[in-house]
């Protein structure tokens, strides 16, 4: 399986992620022999497999919805890079 | 190459419950023992650069506590005094917690992981953060970004990954035992190559509340420790439920140390074909050989057993655990936590692609993409399902295998500590030396790695034992029963 520069670049907008045009050719080849040695799998007969989602040995018990203490708001905003009046701060992203 | 073990009272030489009973009778001091472990660590870490912060006032402060407690004739906990290392990749409050990011640089979490909660609660001593591979993504501990752990038996080898700092901090006997998180051998991989002993309990077994997530489906925390007795009372304080983490199971959680006592007689043990074959270096093969000979002469049955899909999981693995990857690292964006880089011009958009960019090294980058690709419409049924279907085959041939056996052996690592630098620019390379620690992760299952007798160069070489879900207490029976015959006792010296 090849990647394109293209591709590439349209699985870095959707991982949030910048590319330098520097790193697209080791990126392209590693990726590529990776996905060759993936491909593998298809000699695997699965047609009656189901699927393993998770290790879980029993089903994931629920508690009941109940107010728990939490982090004070202090807390919470003392790792942020950026904070004003009790909340993240980000840059603007609503026209008007 | 040199290893030593004397017999006095160095608290760098005690194992983990060593440390404890000498505390809980008075031979010795929570903070003497506390001042050798960092005046050791700041000696040798230079060297080796197995941690990344150093809790010097925090760790003296509270093994003062200990000692205080002890004065006004209150109960200890069953880990006073003892020294613990722990993995940057655990939430630690008021300390630096980087997952050896720099997207992480400066972090302080404003919790404890429940795992350091609870090693508090038992009266350990929290000395310092270990160094990893960045976000946990490495076999060699060369993607961290705050430079290379060096194997202290051979300072130009690898110590393993991505636990290799808390692996270090053993061997080196900074600290007799620490807390590292393997996904796929993460813990058994970097023990082998440092000759600790190091043990990954069942999926479930022990909450990762706390615990920078690489992959949901498959991480787990665990010990190291230079002793086996030590690492069993270390995993008896972390496991059990915790409601902070609803994949914890409800199961009772057994007196680990007690089943170091146990004995092996009668003991079905499966040796799996698959993990003998072609790329298992041959002084790796002899020992681990050599080690099931001299178990089976103590009475352990031998049986073959194959796991025919073995040769599977590197690319299962990559497919799965990438997955996970991409999806828990999209919450670093720089807004609530760590590194925030503002362009000039451009949105919120602009913020995230330039502070993910900055602060992901090489690696991580690579397996955001990957996971990304094999979640994306198109190719989610080629890549991401198929890897669950021949998840749900490698998990059928452990179920097999364990209808004749109690416990599996086989190498833990097809070699023994490599070179840095060695495979560092070959990625799929990398991925392929962890071929025998992927499928127990995959499993879920425990699987532990004991040091057996070294190359003849002085490398350590790890006898890995995988058991049944749950089934830790037959681990530590076999681990135990090792012991007075395996080198993990021994350490380098380092001067």
């Amino acid at each position: 399986m090849e990647l394109t520069t293209e591709n590439l670049q349209h699985l870095a907008t959707l991982s949030a992620l910048k590319i330098d045009e520097s790193e697209v050719a080791d990126l392209r080849s590693s990726l590529a022999a990776i996905l060759s040695h993936v491909s593998e799998l298809d000699s695997v007969d699965t047609k009656s497999v189901e699927a393993t989602t998770s290790n879980l040995l029993a089903p994931a018990p629920l508690r009941e919805d109940a107010v728990l203490p939490s982090l004070s708001n202090e807390d919470a905003l003392r790792a942020a890079p950026r904070a004003a009046e009790g909340g993240f701060l980000v840059p603007g992203f609503v026209e008007g | 190459m040199e290893a030593s073990r004397t017999t006095d009272l160095s608290p760098v030489e005690l194992t983990a419950v060593e440390i404890a009973e000498h505390v809980k009778k008075g031979d010795i001091t929570a903070e003497a023992v506390t001042k050798a472990t960092l005046d050791r660590i700041d000696t040798f870490n230079p060297k080796v650069n197995a941690f990344l912060h150093v809790s010097r006032d925090e760790a003296l402060e509270a093994a003062r506590a200990v000692d205080q407690k002890r004065a006004r004739g209150e109960a200890l906990g069953v880990l006073a005094g003892v020294p613990v290392a722990i993995k940057d990749a655990l939430s630690t409050r008021g300390t630096p917690t980087t997952s050896a990011s720099k997207i992480l640089e400066g972090y302080i979490p404003p919790y404890d992981a429940t795992v350091i909660t609870r090693l508090r609660a038992a009266d350990a001593i929290l000395p310092g953060k270990t160094n990893m591979d960045e976000f946990a993504m490495g076999s060699s501990n060369e993607n961290s970004a705050y430079g290379t752990v060096k194997n202290p038996w051979d300072l130009t080898r690898t110590p393993g990954g991505s636990s290799g700092g808390s692996a270090a901090a053993v061997a080196a006997r900074f600290t007799s035992t620490s807390l590292g998180s393997d996904t796929g051998g993460s813990i058994r991989q970097p023990a082998a190559l440092t000759g600790t002993f190091g043990f990954k309990p069942t999926y479930g077994r022990v909450s990762r509340f706390g615990l920078i997530a690489f992959a949901s489906s498959l991480d787990q925390i665990g010990p190291f420790a230079s002793d086996v007795r030590g690492a069993a009372r270390v995993l008896s304080v972390i496991s059990g439920r915790d409601t902070k983490d609803a994949t914890t199971l409800e199961a009772a959680v057994p007196d680990f140390e007690a089943a170091c006592t146990r004995g092996v007689k009668g003991l079905r043990i499966g040796v799996p074909e698959e993990y003998f074959q072609k790329g298992l270096d041959p002084e790796v093969e002899a020992s681990v050989r050599g080690a099931l000979a001299e178990l089976e002469k103590a009475g352990c049955i031998i049986k073959p057993v194959s796991l025919p899909h073995t040769r599977f999981a590197v690319a299962t693995y990559y497919v799965i655990a990438t997955a996970e990857a991409s999806s828990n690292l999209a919450r670093f964006d720089g807004i609530r936590y760590g590194l925030r880089v503002e362009p000039e011009r451009g949105g919120i958009k602009d913020l995230y692609g330039a502070t993910r960019d900055r602060g992901f090294g090489k690696e991580v980058k690579r397996r955001i993409l990957l996971g990304t690709f094999v979640l994306s419409a198109g190719y989610y049924d080629a890549y991401y399902l198929k890897a669950q279907k021949v998840r749900t085959l490698i998990k059928q041939d452990f179920d097999k295998a364990f209808e004749s056996v109690d416990v599996i052996c086989a190498p833990t690592s097809p070699t023994p500590a490599f070179k840095l630098g060695e495979k560092s620019n070959d990625p799929l390379a990398m991925y392929l030396s962890d071929i025998y620690t992927l499928p127990a992760s995959l499993a879920g299952l425990p699987a532990a790695s004991m040091p057996v007798a070294p190359t003849k160069s002085g490398l350590p070489i790890g006898f890995q034992m995988v058991g049944r879900a749950l089934e830790e207490e037959t681990l530590f029976a076999l681990a135990a029963f090792m012991e007075p015959s395996s080198p993990l006792r021994s350490f380098p010296k380092l001067s």
